[in-house]
């Protein structure tokens, strides 16, 4: 379910049921609020780190800051945007220690070729459980060599399903700039998976 | 409303990166934030209880710190180490060290004096 299908007005009332009570302290009603957007703040945040412990310690820390602050939650947006503008910020964070942790280890000629080496070969035949696997790791690393703000537009709006104007006001940024790193972003991950997109 | 697509290839590879998509983190996730919430709450209300000890404790260190300062600064012209001082040391020369051995020898054969 990617956000754009879970506008629900029932669904809001209750996100402020949940979240009053949380203030008063009622942590049940927290965590409600945790299990239901779990599958939000999961997608943006796998989608930004990749699937592992870096996303999963994003993850937690996204609700921990939520909890410390509710208070200052106003509902100008809704819950689930509040969420991922936490979840989006938190992960630019960590993609900005990784690569400085990979600048100290990594030399650019090691950079360039890791980045490169699964945008080329041979992709194999459609329907092959081993090819939808390969296939997966390949879109996987095509998304992970876009850099960090391309990647945050990409993964708004193109996985996530958040309008141009939504996409602007989580980064914000103005809505042209969303377009014109859309457009770079998709010329860069249609050259690295040129034949998965020719075979759709 | 109209988006501002102009790119066609925007749905084709989107659908391709959604295949990449994951919306759970490992199971007992929810645990684990309750878990993180919990602690940082613990953690919340420990660093008023440390500042305060610390405000409490800080001028009795800082008295000491001034103390010491005064202390060093008041015997530093006798040329003698201040611990020395404080403690009623006895200062060490090559003399003193000789003058022992001598009182020593008086009483019988100094140990490990097997040289001679």
């Amino acid at each position: 379910m990617t956000r754009a299908d879970a506008a629900n007005p029932s669904a809001d009332d209750s996100d402020l049921a949940l979240l009053e009570r949380a203030r008063e302290g009622d942590q049940r009603a927290f965590r409600s609020l945790v299990e239901r957007y779990e599958p939000v703040v999961a997608a943006t945040v796998t989608g930004m780190l990749g699937p592992g412990a870096d996303a999963e310690d994003v993850g937690q820390e996204t609700f921990v800051r939520f909890y410390r602050s509710m208070d200052r939650f106003r509902g100008d947006a809704t819950l689930g945007t509040y969420l991922v503008r936490i979840a989006i910020n938190l992960s630019l964070n960590a993609l900005k220690r990784r690569t400085r942790l990979t600048r100290r280890f990594l030399s650019g000629d090691a950079r360039a070729a890791e980045a490169s080496s699964d945008a080329v070969g041979s992709f194999g035949r459609s329907g092959d459980p081993a090819v939808t696997h390969e296939r997966r790791r390949r879109v996987r690393a095509a998304i992970d060599a876009l850099d960090p703000k391309h990647r945050a537009v990409v993964v708004l709006r193109m996985m996530e399903g958040y309008s141009t104007r939504e996409t602007a006001g989580i980064l914000d940024v103005p809505e042209g700039t969303v377009l014109s790193r859309l457009s770079r972003a998709m010329n860069r991950l249609e050259k690295m998976l040129k034949p998965y997109v020719d075979d759709e | 409303m109209s988006e501002p697509r102009d790119d066609a290839r925007e749905p084709r590879l989107a659908e391709l990166l959604r295949q990449v998509r994951r919306e759970q983190f490992p199971p007992g996730f929810a645990d684990r934030v309750m878990r993180s919430v919990a602690e940082g709450e613990v953690n919340r209300a420990l660093a008023p209880a440390l500042s305060a000890q610390f405000l409490r404790l800080a001028p009795v260190a800082l008295a000491l710190i001034a103390g010491l300062l005064v202390y060093n600064v008041w015997i530093a012209g006798t040329g003698r180490p201040s611990l020395d001082q404080a403690f009623g040391l006895a200062p060490v020369t090559i003399e003193e060290a000789y003058s022992l051995e001598t009182m020593l020898r008086a009483g019988g054969p100094a140990a490990g004096d097997d040289a001679q």
